[in-house]
């Protein structure tokens, strides 16, 4: 849709990051590239959904820098970050008596002016975030009325619509059954092709994963474990540090990812 | 949509007009709509006047706004709390301020109320603003922990009203029989007494709050969606948060000094509200309010004329009304 003039790119130094007295990530230094889906991985606990908080900025990092565009998040006007980079977290909370195009359209809030209504530009905007999610029949239906996996896509059309390059998901095929996760995961990638979108999920599955990731990190205990494309890092021995799990794998049809056909708990 | 808000925001303004003349027509001075009209036009007789202008329509006025900010103050704590029960008499917010206007006419030891001197009317919004203001601290430090969480604000405010409710009843006690009673009227809610004096102190601070609320009422339909979400779309949160949890504390600070202690209007306009025209708040914030007044002018009028000669305070109306509703909102929660 928009035309970047300059790409965003989120790099990590020295971060540090707490709950209460526990230290979840003690020290992480981390580069994300731009334009490609960079999905991380780890077991619960480990510290992923952290690390994406703190880069969503909800969470206040205790030490470190988190850059966007070489200039640090905290240094950022949050609306102007809000054009930047958008946000969905794990299981927002469904509003009742919201149509689904007036959700979509509170994607536009950090380029309207307090009282001014939407502009032309905002509606198409709209129309198409809604059109690439594929909800467009939907948008007259009341939020809370759509099912998990139209409300999923309801709550990425809204991130859409925000018009940022960068697009942070934090689990957003949890609950959705197979076949609804791999709709979700084209969409997504259909939009990392189509507009250049970056593109950071934190995800469960090991199989979507490695399928749908430029760039995989793997995390555990609040620490890097690995990162690197797929084919490289996801190897019997990574996974053997990272679930603590003994791996059977495959290589893909089309020879391109590692598929996990089998795996035992290490004894 | 847009015609059914239209459709929905000329009714509601047609009932309130009409509530506001049943109120002009009734009471122990009884008026035709004929006598009414014709009195607001000036040609009334001079018994006709003072009803209307020195007793009914101040008190109308100050009612009117009063529904105002409560249900302003309503929406904006459910909105922020996303807790679509919160209102500022069940947190304590107007238990405070009653507190600190009880405190302040038995410390100037008035017998009637309307024996209240001119410099305590115009002290008592300012008193009224502080005990709310007090209350409201007190119940976001102790629900503070890392942040406030909507639950914990809800359940201490229940607490520190029920706290704040005792000492009001403790202070009550050492009151003499004339204080006690108009201290029980006054905290029970009661629109008595409003003359023009009144309506001078509510009408611009209302005008002002409110206008400010409808500003960032965008804001606040964000703030709706939840911490994490509010916050990718460029909301500062916590700030946003105060600010509004700020402007709910005044609204009902301003209306509870010239009312007191009112509960349940700030439930009740904004659910009617909400289910008329949806939650975003442009449009439910002022249908709220409009709502909000229709109810308190009836529950006004009921309270007035059902029991002549005795009055009841307009706020056990409303709680006849509200005690039902909230129930059976509470019900339906899961």
């Amino acid at each position: 849709m928009k035309q970047p003039t300059e790409k965003q790119d989120i790099k990590i130094k020295d971060l540090k990051v707490c709950y209460d007295h526990t230290v979840v990530i003690p020290s992480m230094n981390l580069s994300i590239p731009k334009d490609k889906i960079t999905m991380i991985i780890g077991s619960n606990g480990c510290g992923k959904s952290t690390l994406l908080k703190s880069i969503a900025r909800i969470l206040k990092p205790s030490q470190g820098e988190i850059l966007i565009n070489g200039t640090e998040i905290k240094k950022q006007a949050p609306k102007e970050l809000a054009k930047k980079m958008a946000v969905l977290p794990q299981s927002p909370t469904v509003p009742t008596g919201l149509l689904v195009k007036e959700l979509v359209a509170y994607g536009r809030f950090p380029y309207q002016s307090p009282l001014g209504g939407l502009k032309a530009h905002d509606l198409e905007v709209i129309d198409w975030a809604m059109e690439s999610t594929g909800i467009m029949d939907l948008k007259d239906r009341f939020v809370d009325s759509l099912s998990g996996g139209q409300r999923q896509r309801a709550w990425i059309a809204m991130a859409l619509a925000q018009e940022t390059e960068i697009l942070v998901l934090d689990e957003p095929t949890t609950y959705l059954d197979m076949s609804h996760q791999l709709e979700i995961l084209q969409l997504l990638q259909k939009l990392n092709q189509e507009n250049k979108t970056t593109i950071v999920i934190v995800l469960h599955e090991l199989n979507n994963a490695a399928k749908f990731a430029d760039h995989i990190i793997g995390m555990k205990d609040g620490k890097l474990v690995f990162e690197g494309a797929p084919k490289d890092v996801i190897t019997a021995e990574n996974l053997r540090v990272l679930y603590e799990i003994e791996a059977v794998l495959q290589i893909s049809e089309n020879g391109e990812y590692p598929i996990c056909t089998d795996f035992e708990l290490l004894k | 949509m847009k015609n059914r808000i239209k459709y929905v925001f000329f009714f509601s303004f047609a009932v309130l007009i009409l509530s506001a003349l049943i109120a002009l027509m009734s009471g122990s001075y009884a008026m035709t709509i004929g006598e009414v009209v014709n009195t607001l036009f000036g040609n009334g007789s001079k018994a006709q006047n003072v009803v209307i202008f020195d007793l009914r329509l101040p008190r109308i006025c100050v009612a009117i706004f009063v529904g105002i900010a409560l249900s302003t103050a309503g929406c904006i704590l459910q909105g922020v709390t996303k807790n679509p029960l919160a209102e500022p008499g069940m947190i304590g917010i107007n238990a405070g301020a009653a507190l600190a206007v009880v405190m302040l006419i038995s410390s100037r030891s008035t017998a009637y109320y309307n024996a209240i001197s001119m410099s305590t009317i115009y002290l008592m919004p300012l008193v009224s603003f502080l005990g709310a203001f007090l209350v409201s601290l007190l119940i976001y430090f102790l629900s503070y922990k890392k942040g406030v969480k909507p639950t914990r604000l809800i359940l201490v405010g229940i607490g520190v009203n029920s706290g704040v409710n005792a000492i009001i009843t403790l202070y009550q006690l050492n009151m003499s029989k004339g204080d006690y009673n108009q201290a029980m009227t006054w905290i029970s809610g009661s629109l008595w007494g409003s003359s023009w004096v009144y309506f001078k102190i509510v009408a611009p601070v209302v005008i002002l709050l409110f206008a400010i609320v409808y500003y960032k009422s965008k804001t606040l339909d964000v703030l709706a969606l939840g911490d994490e979400l509010a916050t990718g779309l460029g909301i500062s949160v916590a700030k946003e948060t105060r600010v509004f949890l700020v402007l709910a504390v005044a609204l009902s600070a301003i209306a509870t000094s010239v009312a007191g202690n009112i509960a349940f209007l700030g439930l009740l306009g904004p659910h009617i509200g909400k289910r008329l025209v949806g939650p975003k708040h442009r449009r439910l914030i002022p249908i709220a309010a409009l709502i909000s007044s229709c109810l308190i002018l009836i529950a006004d009028t009921a309270s007035r004329n059902l029991f002549t000669p005795l009055e009841i305070p307009v706020g056990i109306t409303l709680s006849v009304i509200g005690v039902p509703y909230f129930i059976y909102l509470m019900m339906k929660e899961k």
